[in-house]
């Protein structure tokens, strides 16, 4: 038997204590009668003067029988009793739902994803009520679904609800997960794999072997899949305008040849055709050109069984280069160093007052001053004393600068024995953070606000700075806090979710390193054997950030299968109904409802009677039998009441 | 109209060929319809005997005299003018039972009164329950029937019932003898036997009319009960099975035989009627067996 929501115990319980309800309510509503009678002349007469104590016997027990077996009835139908068998026996389930990236394959009417739900939906069914089951939605990651649940809607809601993920299946995380649930469970039970048997990993973990109460449901389907493996874009180091994309195809199938398309903005920007052998996978570059920022897809078109690997999606930053505006007198040394850095486009203008160039993404203010109000990121070397910046020239005996680490613009510059002579010293606002000092103040600070400004007490190119290895980097830690965007990635990766392993990192600088997500959540970065690795749940574009050096990672790719698990014949379980309709059980409720409901009626027709031709006063608790004759219903011999 | 809820037209139609009949020769009024066995004026010849001095000549038999040269004086039966009494029991015991014994009363006693009516009969209609209540008397015709229905529809049962304070106030008030019926549960808790022949022996004859209600006889509950008395409302809670049952009919039984013997010891009759008996089965059947009694 199956009680919704109620094990045996529980239900023969409750149907105790509404037996027991109605019995006491035997015992004290009908145990005693008020009668009136003619006189008390022949009453003391009788026996019952001679044992006075009260009996408790039930006055009309077939009426009891009647109304606790109505009882009964409406119980089960509100437990909703079903049959089924083992019912003394109540286990606890762990139901691994495979939710991975595999699981989006479709045959084209339904995917492999809807097909394990349906299978999960029909075990669950098939066991007994009492019976606990927690679903355990996996992917890369084992996410519960639900708790310990007994009550059958709840376990297919949590079923219903699983979405297939981007990450390969992490058989052993999930089963270990599994196990462990399990473990903090009082009742034994068993873990039920519902997948499609396509695992991530070069081979089986072990405790797919270990677990003796492990029980896997397949869902059989063939994956034939071409996919995108990896893809790795890098600007050109000579050619501003100029993209290198080197792109991996991987193939679980027969050998094909798919077209390869790469769009920039949704226009085709470069296109090739290529042959991937069966159950292999190969890389090939692909140039194209883009000086804008944008979107670059790269396209498999080919119809396969996981459309979702077929596109990569990556945000190309404008590779054009920074805008610089150098507003100066002396051109020449400025000219010198963007040769150093091909990204910088410089623009010098030698008027004075400035006037900021239209389309600048900064200006560098060499002893000038602007001819209006500035509306982006500057540099000032040297400026005249203005209430922005108050300066007093002093002259330095020793060149011993101190360098404040913490600041970005400073960092890395350990140089103290600089060559200045003369320098600007400043007297800082509150708000201005300093970036180097002398013993007789600040000599260069930095300004945040809606345009940041850096100002310099020294000309680095006029001073005997110029021929120091600080000088260009400071330029560009300087350029690079001034403008975010000047600081172009080095390559741009698209790969797949899950684990990332990440490559040509600086492995002195890792404390540095720092990977978010594209709503800038900070993620865990682990060092493994191979180097540092991240793990991304889900599709989207990540950042690497480390000292100086900035890459962006697009995993827009979910991640694929590497093997498809081969479990032992005697876990895979069989015997579930195989129909293609999800038919629960015969439910008996409705004629459970209307048993009971039709013993009350003969209990209020045939007891009410007989209580009112035995002289029972009217005031008879049966509710049905009261309403039947408030609606006008009489008994024959009925009115005795007095 | 109170008489349509007591009696109906078709009843009364069937009541006409009853009569009321008493067993005592009572003296009494001339003008009555019942001979007695006394002697006296009437038109039924009883006897011959010798003539007296001072004798109505008139009841000379003169035919005799003339062939035996004898006065032999002709004798008659009495036919005196007999009252009919009726005591209801209107105490609240008689509310009890399904119709309840105070409206099958009412329409028995109803029925008398229109036999009563009917044989130009005088009936003195007597509610008591503590105490004899206002009373009425019919007689005249059956023109005089409808306010006696309307006297019997404005009873209500109440009260407790006393027969001795009633039956010292009949003892009282009713002096001349005759025939007085009884309609009552007699349910008093003190012995009323003795009461009720104490009025036979000054002289008036008895009919005890018995109604009880089938409960009063059979009660029909088990179990434990709280019995309340109808009169005086006190409330005993007793456990009642088919045992105490049968000592309870048993008891009503001899009580009921206690009555019977009483009235026939004492010249009377008895009826034991239950309410669930119908009244025209009844009240043939009562008055039936008055007509076989030989005046």
């Amino acid at each position: 038997m199956e009680f919704f929501g109620l094990s045996l115990f529980q239900f023969l319980a409750a149907a105790s204590a509404v037996s027991a309800v109605v019995v006491a309510l035997y015992f004290l509503d009908r145990r005693r009668r008020r009668v009136v009678v003619s006189s008390f002349r022949f009453w003391s007469d009788a026996r019952m003067e001679r044992h006075p104590l009260p009996q408790r016997r039930i006055q009309q027990p077939w009426s009891l029988l009647l109304q606790v077996l109505a009882l009964l009835c409406l119980l089960g139908a509100l437990a909703d009793v079903r049959w089924s068998a083992n019912a003394l026996r109540s286990l606890d389930h762990v139901l691994v739902l495979d939710a991975s990236s595999a699981m989006r394959a479709t045959d084209g009417r339904s995917t492999l994803l809807e097909r394990a739900k349906n299978l999960a939906i029909r075990y669950v069914r098939t066991l007994p009520a009492g019976d606990r089951v927690m679903v355990v939605a996996s992917d890369g990651t084992p996410q519960p679904a639900s708790g310990f649940e007994e009550d059958l809607e709840d376990v297919e809601g949590a079923i219903g609800a699983a979405s297939a993920g981007s990450t390969a299946l992490n058989l052993g995380e999930a089963l270990g997960f599994a196990r462990q649930m399990l473990a903090r469970s009082d009742a034994p039970g068993d873990i039920i794999y519902v997948g499609g048997l396509w695992i991530a990993g070069p081979e089986t973990p072990p405790i797919a072997k270990e677990l003796g109460n492990l029980r896997v449901i397949p869902v059989e389907a063939e994956l034939s899949n071409v996919y995108l493996e990896k893809a790795v874009l890098k600007p050109s180091e000579t050619d501003p305008g100029l993209w290198m994309a080197y792109v991996s195809i991987g193939n679980r199938g027969a050998v094909r040849d798919v077209p390869l398309q790469i769009a920039f903005g949704g226009a085709p920007v470069a296109a090739t055709r290529v042959r991937v052998p069966a159950n292999a996978s190969v890389t090939l570059p692909v140039e194209f050109r883009s000086g804008a920022s944008g979107w670059v897809d790269v396209r498999l078109d080919v119809a396969d069984g996981i459309r979702a690997d077929n596109v990569a999606r990556v945000e190309l930053p404008r590779s054009g280069g920074v805008r610089i505006q150098i507003c100066t007198q002396s051109r020449a040394p400025f000219e010198a160093l963007a040769k150093a850095y091909p990204s910088w486009r410089a623009e010098y203008s030698a008027a004075s007052p400035c006037p900021v160039a239209e389309g600048a993404d900064l200006v560098v203010l060499d002893r000038v001053e602007p001819a209006g109000p500035l509306s982006i990121p500057a540099l000032w070397i040297e400026p005249p004393a203005s209430p922005a910046w108050q300066t007093r020239n002093v002259a330095l005996k020793e060149a011993a600068v101190s360098w404040n680490s913490a600041s970005p613009i400073s960092a890395g510059l350990r140089a103290k024995d600089i060559a200045l002579q003369n320098v600007g010293v400043f007297s800082p606002a509150l708000a201005d953070e300093v970036i180097g000092s002398v013993s007789a103040g600040p000599i260069a600070l930095a300004r945040r606000g809606t345009v940041p400004q850096v100002a310099w007490g020294f000309h680095p190119l006029l001073s005997g700075m110029r021929f120091e290895v600080t000088t260009p980097l400071l330029f560009a830690n300087t350029f690079r806090w001034l403008v975010a965007a000047s600081a172009r990635p080095d390559e741009i990766s698209i790969g797949t979710a899950g684990s990332v392993l990440l490559t040509d990192l600086d492995s002195a600088e890792g404390g540095d390193l720092a990977v978010v997500d594209a709503r800038g959540t900070a993620m865990p970065v682990a060092k493994g054997k191979d180097g540092w690795r991240f793990f991304a749940g889900t599709t989207g574009l990540y950042r690497v950030k480390q000292g100086h050096r900035e890459s962006i990672v697009s995993l827009t790719l979910p991640e694929a299968p590497e093997l498809k698990w081969d479990p032992p014949q005697e876990k895979i379980l069989t015997g579930i109904p195989a129909g293609s309709g999800l038919e629960a059980p015969p439910r008996w409720w409705p004629w459970l409802a209307s048993t009971g409901l039709l013993l009350l009626l003969l209990d209020a027709i045939w007891f009410d009677r007989r209580g009112n031709e035995d002289g029972i006063q009217a005031k008879n608790w049966n509710p049905l039998a009261r309403l039947l004759r408030r609606l006008g219903w009489k008994e024959a011999g009925a009115s005795h009441g007095i | 109209m109170a008489q349509d809820t007591i009696v109906d037209k078709a009843f009364l139609e069937r009541l006409e060929r009853l009569t009321l009949r008493w067993r005592r020769s009572f003296p009494g009024t001339i003008g009555g319809h019942h001979v007695a066995r006394l002697s006296g004026v009437g038109q039924e010849f009883l006897d011959h005997r010798q003539f007296h001095h001072g004798d109505d000549l008139r009841g000379v038999n003169w035919r005799a005299f003339m062939r035996l040269e004898k006065l032999f004086l002709k004798v008659f039966h009495l036919e005196p003018h007999i009252p009919i009494r009726v005591m209801m029991d209107v105490s609240a015991s008689m509310a009890v039972g399904n119709p309840s014994k105070f409206h099958y009363m009412q329409r028995l006693v109803a029925a008398l009164s229109y036999v009563g009516v009917l044989r130009l009969e005088t009936i003195a209609l007597l509610p008591f329950s503590g105490r004899i209540h206002e009373d009425f008397v019919v007689g005249g015709g059956r023109h005089r029937f409808a306010p006696a229905v309307e006297f019997l529809a404005a009873q209500k049962p109440a009260g407790a019932s006393v027969a001795s304070h009633a039956v010292k106030q009949f003892a009282d008030r009713y002096l001349q003898r005759g025939l007085l019926i009884v309609v009552s549960d007699f349910f008093d808790e003190e012995d009323v036997l003795p009461l009720w022949q104490s009025l036979s022996l000054l002289g008036h004859e008895l009919f005890l009319i018995h109604l009880h209600a089938e409960e009063d006889r059979t009660p029909p509950w088990k179990g434990l009960l709280e019995i309340e008395d109808a009169e005086t409302g006190r409330v005993r809670e007793i456990q009642f099975d088919d045992a105490a049952r049968a000592e309870y009919e048993q008891a009503f039984d001899n009580y009921a035989r206690a009555l019977e013997q009483m009235a026939i010891r004492n010249g009377g009759r008895y009826a034991g009627i239950s309410t669930a008996t119908p009244l025209d089965d009844a009240l043939f059947s009562m008055l039936g067996q008055m007509q076989e009694i030989p005046a």
